[in-house]
């Protein structure tokens, strides 16, 4: 048969035309309702669960809402005492931690024969392990993440069934020297608590504590409260330390100094309080200890050392001893003397109280980690639970491979994990029952948020089970009984203990005093053989600097760098992404010819070496080179494998170097990568975006002239459009600039919220990243380099909106209620909007993204995926509000104040939002706008009239002596 | 001889050159109608569901309440297809050895939920919220057709914007894009 080219056209067409003559109705039509409805959900509505945050060992609450059996947005539970409402990015992130597209979902065993890992069954796994443990004869060995109560009980009865009492609490960052200034001076080797809100004076020596060190969305609050002006009162922070940090930048004044300086300042201090007499407590032993210090030594000049005694004399002021991650003898005696500095200015038992210790009190010391690891044998099981030590300790690779059979629990293939012979996969946090003590007597509970999406198991209960498949009995004590399970454990132990209210503490996520009930615990200071030494003028080669390393807020210590909202976060001093990147001082980088972007690399005594690209910034002491820890995976998953470089390869074994981490010799490669920022620029340009007022200006500061975003707001002379009438309500936003700490948190709530694409490195760098709100490290200006404010930058949801009038289309309207509407479906992607828009808060799709499985399930289903071509921004969570009000309308009342919380409002640690209704005289948003003494908006000139107003940031400049 | 014959099939050959691609012309004409009548009595009889379930039994005849079936109408944006348990509560006892609910019993026994064929379909980019509608008396029917007469339930009113903001405009509610869109 032959068919000419035309017929078979025709034919063509005319079947084409038929197969796509659909009726028009999109084939996503199927109704899945369950069998049977577990009594109290509702379908389509929300449901929330309170839980305990274990991305690091702060331990806050959180509450999941879960809609339909999937839970897609973590927040900080606002009754828990650590946390109060907050979350840092990290936390939030642990949803992408339980739907990782690289999570493993079944056991998997070291195949002997080629080496790599294959499937196999659970009750395989259960005989094999367990028949290796009955053989171990007591050459069993536990190492996990810090656990506390039910989970560590299980792990030390576990143990004990097999006869061995190795139970190991790892955490990279274990506070050893602090815990151990403690002990040696005032008999408490612990972390005590530290009511920072209280204080008036804070002195951080290295000590990040608003991004990482112990519990940073506590301090966080705590650090708002007391840095906020309160009947003319303001409390003061200053930082010591070699590197603008996120907390160095938000001091009020930061000194630069070498890694291992910060000591030399610290004695000085010590040695000027005791010279001046401001010493409380301990003279007999501060006296003696600081004879021989030279004040002279410490590189700061006199009157700020002065100046800084004072404060520290004064009631209720504290230092705090950094840096996180360093051990060794530098570390050991900062913490000495800061702690001396502590006993000096009598905060011991006020604003420091050893009542309650924090559980990372708990971990192992650098001494029983080097010896449980030391001590592995081929005799041994060795059982790993959720630690990562072979990336975090590179040097406990060779050691861990010693062990006979090594056996790993956890959710991801990581480094340690991809060591091990067998891997267990185990419940991620959210679906599992625990608890958590982060602090004594505060006890917070987890329980399953969802169904376990794998073929996972509780960890728990897989160690009961292994026990239990050698007919061994775990018991809750010595007469206890022996649950089945996790759960039970856990419930058991919490009703044993006297504790009433279960499903209370469940509702509420766990049991802890009512307010600031318990009394407060001092330490008594002891005699101690001190030798505090200074750091005797540390000269460095002309290409070698002091090594300093440090954790950032989005990735700590490397857990969470598979998750594609940190790596996206811009870090919140540098805006850089993606990558690593280290700090190089212009001095430093001009002797040795090395550019922005330049790859360069760091080379450790030990001839260990890590490149990564040069940030040349004066924001780094100049003897001093900086990368923080958490890139340079080699596993882990497919984001974070081979990203930048791993930090914890220059960490000395043993830490017996000068400084904290020894010294590097830095060495151009001659390659060159350009950084990755997420801002085009960190400079004002004179624009006075962020605006800065010296502290006795703010005492008896007049709010400004503001034009509303209101109908009171209209003047004929300036408008070129009537005035909008709105009904009912008018939203408006208040950013208080002087609570901002810069974390990040709200954009990162944005993401989860409001379903936001992450896009990859190369068009983050090409500036095609999708943030609603970004944070802004404004620079002050030119004069002050190192003074950096924190600009949220979101829609400005503007009365008289310049993005408005340019759609040829109307998908950018105003809305009845004053919100700037962005109506996907009807944009067709001129991008006119975004170039008229002079805050540049619109962005554009510009592909269609692909969101990984089980990513999707994370997607908040009361927002609109965009697709390519489509331009979005901030709604002022347009869903919140609506919940808000069909809720109020159901209920027949009005929407209350603060009912309504967009995500970024309610994810602030610093609580720097206020939302609400401008047309209500009564709500707190409508207050501060229309009477807040340091009320401005940005870009006001322009006439846009913003609905955000943002309050101006304290400088709290050095009173000149006169 | 040769020369007839060759004449011959060269007809041959030209009414073959045309029949082949007529005869499949008419194969694919034929098939355009089956299909277009197969859409044609989707739409106007209703759409086949894996259990035939009937609105006019249930409403009509029984005159059961929306709301028993649809109770989230009341209270939730989304008015909800029951969960099993609910149809149990009758058919726990009732109608028992009908093979269409002993298909449901058997579904319900086994803990397998019944995957239903949607009629009603919004846009992903449109925000509805049933609880807000039918408190303000909006009847059913309005959007659904007169269910109470349907065996298979039919799209009767197509959920398209012009139907929507026609309703807001008569009833005087508000039409601001981001009452339906967010």
């Amino acid at each position: 048969m032959t068919l000419s080219r035309r017929t078979f056209m025709k034919v063509a067409a005319i079947g084409g035309a038929t197969l796509a003559s659909d009726s028009g109705v999109k084939s996503v039509g199927k109704l899945v309702p369950s069998v049977n409805l577990p009594e109290p959900l509702q379908p389509a509505a929300w449901q929330t669960v309170a839980t305990t945050c274990r991305e690091c060992p702060a331990g806050c609450g959180m509450h999941i809402r879960q809609v339909n059996g999937r839970i897609t947005k973590a927040e900080g539970n606002p009754g828990h005492p650590v946390n109060r409402g907050g979350l840092c990015p990290r936390g939030q992130s642990a949803l992408q931690g339980i739907y990782d597209p690289d999570r493993v979902s079944g056991v998997r065993v070291r195949d002997e024969s080629t080496g790599a890992f294959r499937q196999e069954s659970w009750q395989k796994a259960m005989e094999e392990i367990g028949g290796r443990l009955a053989k171990a004869n007591g050459r069993v060995a536990v190492l996990s993440r810090l656990e506390t109560g039910s989970l560590a009980e299980i792990m030390t009865a576990f143990a004990q069934s097999f006869g061995s009492d190795r139970v190991l609490l790892y955490e990279a960052f274990a506070y050893d020297p602090l815990r151990k200034a403690h002990g040696l001076l005032l008999g408490r080797p612990i972390i005590p608590f530290y009511h920072l809100n209280e204080a008036a004076y804070i002195l951080s020596f290295g000590a990040d504590f608003l991004e990482s060190w112990v519990s940073n969305v506590q301090f966080a609050w705590q650090f708002a409260d007391m840095h906020e002006l309160k009947d003319g009162r303001i409390g003061r922070f200053d930082y010591v330390g070699p590197r603008l940090s996120m907390t160095a930048a938000n001091a009020d004044r930061f000194f630069p100094v070498v890694p291992g300086r910060e000591r030399d300042v610290a004695l000085a201090l010590l040695k000027v309080m005791h010279a001046e007499g401001m010493i409380r407590n301990g003279r007999d032993v501060i006296g003696p200890a600081v004879a021989n210090i030279d004040v002279r030594s410490s590189g700061l000049p006199g009157q700020d050392l002065r100046a800084m005694a004072e404060r520290l004399s004064t009631p209720k002021a504290v230092a705090l001893a950094g840096p996180v991650g360093a051990t060794g003898p530098a570390a050991d005696q900062l913490a000495q003397v800061v702690t001396l500095l502590n006993i000096a200015a009598g905060s011991i038992g006020t604003i420091i109280d050893f009542s309650a210790p924090h559980a990372l009190s708990h971990t192992a010391g650098e001494d029983q980690v080097a010896s449980f690891l030391n001590t592995l044998t081929p005799e041994d099981v060795l059982i790993i639970h959720k630690t990562n030590p072979v990336y975090t300790r590179p040097g406990s690779r060779a050691l861990i491979r010693k062990a006979g059979l090594v056996v790993c629990l956890g959710t991801m293939l990581d480094e340690t994990a991809s060591l091990a012979d067998w891997f267990l996969p185990v419940h991620d946090d959210l679906e599992s029952w625990g608890e958590y003590e982060p602090w004594a007597g505060v006890r917070s509970l987890m329980q399953p948020t969802m169904r376990p999406l794998g073929a996972s198991m509780d960890a728990g209960d897989a160690l009961i089970r292994l026990a239990a498949s050698r007919q061994k009995v775990m018991r809750t004590g010595p007469n206890g009984a022996a649950p089945g399970s996790t759960r039970d454990w856990l419930e058991q132990r919490w009703r044993s203990q006297g504790r009433t209210g279960w499903e209370e503490s469940l509702r509420k996520g766990g049991s802890w005093p009512a307010g600031d009930a318990a009394a407060r615990q001092g330490a008594e200071l002891r005699q101690a053989a001190l030798s505090l030494k200074q750091s005797a003028g540390i000269e460095f080669r002309s290409d070698e600097a002091a090594l300093w390393l440090w954790p950032s807020i989005m990735l700590f210590d490397g857990r969470t760098a598979n998750r594609g909202w940190m790596q996206e976060a811009p870090e919140p001093v540098s805006t850089f992404a993606w990558d690593s990147w280290i700090d190089l001082h212009p001095k430093k980088a001009q002797v040795l010819g090395i550019e922005e972007g330049d790859m360069i690399e760091l080379s450790s005594l030990e001839n260990l070496s890590i490149q990564a690209s040069a940030r040349v910034t004066e924001e780094i002491a100049a003897e001093a080179v900086a990368i923080s820890f958490g890139q340079g995976h080699t596993a882990l998953g497919s984001l974070a494998a081979n990203r930048g470089a791993n930090a914890f390869l220059l960490l000395p074994a043993g830490m017996k170097v000068e400084g904290y981490f020894g010294r590097v010799t830095i060495k151009k490669t001659g390659r060159a990568e350009a950084n990755a920022a997420g801002m085009s620029t960190t400079q004002q340009h004179e624009r006075e975006l962020l605006q800065w007022v010296n502290l006795d200006q703010a005492r008896t500061m007049k709010p400004g002239p503001l034009t509303l975003p209101l109908e009171e707001g209209y003047t004929p002379e300036r408008d070129l459009y009537p005035p909008h009438k709105h009904k009912g309500h008018r939203w408006a936003m208040t950013i208080d600039l002087q609570r901002c700490i810069g974390c990040g948190a709200c954009a990162i709530a944005c993401y989860a919220e409001n379903n936001i694409a992450v896009v990859g490195k190369r068009r983050f760098r090409e500036g095609r990243h999708l943030p609603w709100l970004r944070i802004v490290p404004y620079r002050r200006h030119d004069k002050d380099p190192l003074r950096i404010g924190w600009l949220p930058m979101l829609c400005q949801h503007c009365d008289s909106a310049p993005c408005e009038p340019v759609c040829p289309v109307f998908a950018s309207v105003n809305n009845e209620e004053g919100l700037n509407a962005q109506i996907y479906n009807r944009c067709i992607g001129t991008r006119y909007c975004s170039n008229n828009c002079p805050y540049k808060v619109r962005r554009f799709n510009w592909l269609n993204i692909k969101w990984e499985q089980q990513l999707t399930w994370q997607l908040n289903p009361e927002v609109t995926v965009r697709v390519r071509g489509v331009m979005e921004k901030c709604t002022f969570c347009i869903q919140r509000i609506r919940s808000a009000q069909h809720r109020a309308k159901r209920e027949n009342r009005k929407v209350k104040d603060g009912e309504v919380q967009p995500a970024c409002v309610q994810s602030c640690p610093a609580k720097v939002f206020t939302f609400g209704d401008l047309l209500d005289p009564a709500s707190k948003v409508s207050k501060i706008t229309r009477e807040h003494p340091r009320r401005y908006h940005v870009l006001e000139e322009l006439n846009t009239k913003p609905a955000v107003t943002y309050l101006f940031r304290i400088l709290q400049e050095e009173k000149s002596k006169t | 001889m040769e020369k007839p014959s060759e004449q011959t099939s060269m007809k041959e050959k030209h009414s073959l050159r045309l029949q082949v691609p007529l005869g499949l012309l008419a194969i694919l004409f034929a098939g355009v109608l089956i299909y277009g009548f197969v859409f044609y009595a989707r739409d106007r009889i209703g759409r086949e569901q894996p259990i035939p379930f009937s609105h006019r039994v249930h409403v009509n005849d029984k005159k059961i309440s929306c709301f028993f079936c649809h109770a989230e109408a009341m209270s939730t944006a989304r008015a909800g297809v029951p969960p099993l348990e609910t149809c149990m509560l009758c058919h726990a006892r009732i109608a028992v050895a009908y093979p269409p609910i002993e298909k449901l019993r058997k579904h319900y026994f086994e803990n397998r939920p019944v995957v239903w064929t949607r009629i009603h379909i919004l846009p992903e980019f449109v925000y509805f919220d049933h609880s807000l509608h039918v408190r303000r008396q909006v009847d059913c029917s309005y959007c659904h057709g007169n269910v109470a007469q349907m065996d298979r339930v039919v799209l009767q009113q197509k959920l398209e914007m012009g139907f929507c903001v026609g309703c807001h405009k008569a009833t005087k509610t508000s039409h601001d894009c981001y009452i339906c869109h967010r």
